[in-house]
């Protein structure tokens, strides 16, 4: 009888659940390994998804209770991996899994202990926006569904100890290590978001006003904290007018020079939902250039012109300022007046660079594969192996290779979880082979 | 295109700037100072008239020369491009063709008027001059601003002022206890001139005094043109060069270990940048600064503020006094308003000696960068 083989997936993104999902159906033995608390990723902060405008959680969550329910698939939440090393012809990887001070196996998830905890924590799934407690879900939709505990903002009072029903909160427990060994390793590590303090003049983190793209997404959300009313963070108002500042830290020497991608379509999305939200707003979409090269997607920036009434400004503002009741003002260079006019908003939303996630690099170090100059994983050949990497084994997808959106990380993640499987039929069959004498002229895997 | 009449130099020069990358989003006009006051002014516009051939009609606009070089558009380009390199290659490329129109003395002739003419530009009177108001250097700035406002010569001020976060800000002051709060030297180049225009723009001001740096004081009377109603009084500062800001923090770290944005005083005096702080007193070469230096400042020869209504400085003047240089008869006015002033005579000819050697400087540099562009034509 053959032996199940086993495929490691790090990161449990869109593109790493769908990788996962891919080989667990081809009847792999997979492994997740996400590094926050919950499966689910970058997505799962999203409001909805262009060019559709689907609710985000509501297409992604069924596929992350099938990943964790697969019986193929094995999560390792709260996970990080810490070494790798090859053992013939499979890799021997390390794993840390951080304590969340709540047993696993226990946890039902109710909430008795995040009601009976006092203590204000800020809310990193809202990205700074609103507060939680340092007892608390990562989000609503958590998967897998358990409690975890921030223990730097923890006051170790015994409250949540004390009303867990399910005995479920061990205050000592320390993080874990084991390893497991794959036969090969699908990399799917998404993205992190620029941080937008470093361009001064745009006044993000002075200005209470001047928030993310990915904080509006928040702020939109039914399950944010503002329960999806769009209003300003500095005094609950409602916002009339927002404007929109695309490749903030992207299309930038200084930051990051490549373009993201997806935020021309990002931002119309956001402009129309605002104008959902409440027909009296409006927009300005100050950009660069207009990006619109999916499909559907040019027809979805002409119908927020006509049907949203969403201005496109073709410039760069120069400055924010703020007035003295937190409005911003945006400086900008007009080009059919040829002049330099300014506009008075009531909130400003960023739409930052997306970076390869913070931890690629040290990811790549620990993998033996390779990163280019702006830190996404570099692939065996751009245009005839766009999955593999130089590791035969290794493979690639989702954001962590290349700047794209929900559907082309979708692409990849299949495209890459087919790789990894031919792989593992050339290692089965080369096996076979070697038993048999006869010699695999197959060079798809020869680096 | 490029056409025919554009010179191997400008080519060269537009290549060197990273002029090509510019995606024409208009960053740098909408965080120029003078392009907010000045519509006809316009770094972007300019960019696209040199690259597609027409930097011959530029020369012949003021838009060349009416540049401050504050790299406010240089440092915030997405693109990297480095205007005031374009504009300093534009400017050595016009005097070369002989054709440049003398647009400091334009703006002479405009605002200051009358009066006696050495080597540190058009004055009145020169004094050192002792107040009791003590704030450092600025002891007389100061008190020409408080006295100035309490005799309704201009109603508000544009001042740097340390702010509750320790950064340096350009702030509008409209009473004397708002400048008191302003006192003491910063060597930071600070949005003032931008904080001209919002405060005319935007509070509806009229009459303002204004305290700033040589090229601030250039790029203010530039600004002024284009608002004839506006009453400035500008106070102009000595100033030998000027700094990166982040770029001297971090050399004055490597060089003294302080942290220039938590020291209680920085002044430079006779060659040495001295920092005190906590009764700890450490100083260092200016000249050992060199690499913070802000380009501009390089080709810079106005060492006095010479477009000043009245300038201020510490050269020229015994320990404790400051040199001060009426212009104009508006700088004549605010000065007489110091009661309580200790004068002395300036020495003149020390003010001039530092006058030349930065006028010498600044000129070698231009020509420099001249000769680089005669090495690029011969090749």
């Amino acid at each position: 009888m053959q032996m199940k083989d086993s495929v490691l997936v790090i990161g449990g993104g869109v593109a790493g659940i769908q990788a996962a999902l891919d080989l667990a159906e081809k009847g792999l033995n997979v492994y997740l390994v996400e590094k926050s608390p919950s499966i689910g990723g970058r997505m799962a902060q999203l409001d909805k998804t262009f060019p559709t405008n689907d609710c985000s959680i509501c297409i992604l969550a069924p596929k992350m209770i099938d990943c964790f329910n697969h019986p193929n698939i094995t999560v390792y939440s709260y996970s990080q991996v810490k070494k790798m090393s090859r053992l013939g012809d499979s890799f021997h990887v390390q794993i840390i899994t951080r304590p969340r001070y709540i047993d696993e196996e226990k946890c039902t998830g109710c909430g008795d202990c995040i009601t009976a905890c006092p203590y204000q924590a800020p809310d990193i799934f809202n990205v700074g926006l609103g507060s939680g407690r340092s007892i608390h879900l990562y989000f609503p939709q958590a998967v897998p569904r358990v409690a975890l505990i921030d223990w730097d903002t923890c006051i170790k009072c015994g409250n949540c100890v004390k009303v867990c029903n399910a005995e479920a909160i061990n205050l000592d427990q320390k993080s874990r290590e084991f390893s497991l060994d794959a036969r090969a390793i699908i990399v799917a590590t998404g993205l992190d978001v620029f941080d937008p303090s470093s361009i001064p003049e745009y006044g993000y983190g002075e200005y209470p006003n001047v928030i993310t793209s990915i904080q509006y997404e928040r702020l939109i959300n039914a399950s944010g904290p503002t329960g999806g009313h769009l209003v300003r963070i500095s005094d609950g108002r409602p916002v009339k007018r927002l404007a929109f500042i695309q490749c903030v830290g992207s299309r930038d020497v200084k930051n990051n020079p490549y373009c993201s991608a997806i935020c021309c379509m990002f931002s119309t999305k956001s402009a129309t939902l605002a104008r959902e939200h409440d027909p009296d707003i409006e927009n300005f979409i100050f950009y660069t250039e207009l990006q619109a090269s999916g499909k559907r997607f040019q027809e979805y920036i002409v119908r927020g012109k006509a049907e949203y009434g969403i201005q496109y400004i073709q410039a760069k503002p120069g400055e924010i300022r703020e007035t003295a009741d937190n409005n911003p003002v945006l400086w900008y260079y007009d080009r059919q007046s040829s002049e330099v006019k300014k506009i008075t908003v009531d909130m400003v939303v960023l739409a930052v660079a997306l970076q390869p996630s913070h931890g690629a690099g040290e990811l790549a170090g620990i993998l033996g594969i390779d990163i280019d100059e702006n830190g996404f994983f570099s692939c065996r050949d751009m245009l005839f192996a766009p999955s593999d990497t130089k590791v035969p084994g290794i493979f690639v997808c989702g954001y962590s290779k290349r700047p794209v959106d929900i559907t082309d990380a979708v692409i990849s993640a299949s495209g890459a979880s087919a790789r990894a499987a031919e792989y593992i039929c050339i290692l089965r069959e080369s096996l076979t082979s070697s038993l048999t004498g006869q010699q695999d002229t197959r060079s798809g895997f020869r680096s | 295109m490029i056409t025919s009449t554009q010179s191997h130099r400008v080519t060269e020069l537009i290549r060197d700037s990273r002029a090509y990358y510019c995606l024409e989003c208009g960053k740098c006009t909408a965080r120029c100072p003078i392009a907010r006051a000045d519509k006809s002014f316009s770094p972007v516009l300019n960019i696209a008239k040199i690259i597609r051939g027409y930097d011959r009609e530029i020369w012949r606009d003021r838009a060349i020369w009416a540049c401050m070089i504050c790299e406010a558009c240089s440092t915030a380009c997405p693109s990297g491009v480095d205007y005031p390199r374009l504009v300093l290659g534009m400017r050595a490329e016009a005097l070369k063709s002989g054709e440049e129109r003398s647009h400091r003395s334009e703006l002479e002739h405009l605002f200051l008027g009358e009066g006696s003419r050495e080597g540190f530009g058009v004055f009145r009177k020169v004094s050192a001059v002792q107040t009791t108001l003590s704030g450092y250097d600025g002891g007389v700035v100061t008190s020409l601003l408080i006295k100035g406002m309490k005799r309704n010569f201009f109603d508000s001020a544009i001042v740097v002022r340390r702010g509750n976060n320790k950064k340096n800000e350009a702030v509008i002051a409209e009473d004397p206890d708002d400048i008191i709060s302003a006192k003491g030297s910063k060597y930071e180049l600070l949005p003032i001139p931008e904080k001209f225009v919002e405060a005319v723009q935007e509070r509806g001001k009229k009459r303002i005094a204004v305290v700033g740096l040589p090229c601030q004081i250039f790029g203010l009377r530039e600004i002024q043109r284009s608002m004839p109603d506006v009453d400035l009084t500008a106070i102009g500062l000595f100033c030998m060069e000027n700094f990166r800001y982040y770029l001297l923090k971090k050399r004055i770290k490597d060089l003294l270990h302080v942290d220039l944005d938590t020291v209680e005083r920085a002044v430079i005096s006779k060659g040495n940048f001295i920092v005190s702080d906590r009764g700890k007193t450490v100083s260092c070469r200016v000249k050992d600064l060199i690499t913070a230096v802000r380009t501009g400042c390089l080709f810079c020869t106005d060492f006095t503020s010479e477009l000043a209504d009245i300038s201020v400085g510490m050269v020229g003047s015994p320990d404790g006094y400051s040199t001060v240089i009426v212009r104009t008869q508006k700088g004549e006015e605010l000065f007489n308003l110091l009661k309580d002033r200790d004068s002395t005579s300036a020495d003149n000819g020390e003010i001039a000696r530092m006058v030349s050697r930065k006028d010498k400087h600044g000129i070698d540099q231009l020509r420099k960068y001249l000769s680089l562009f005669w090495d690029a034509d011969e090749r």
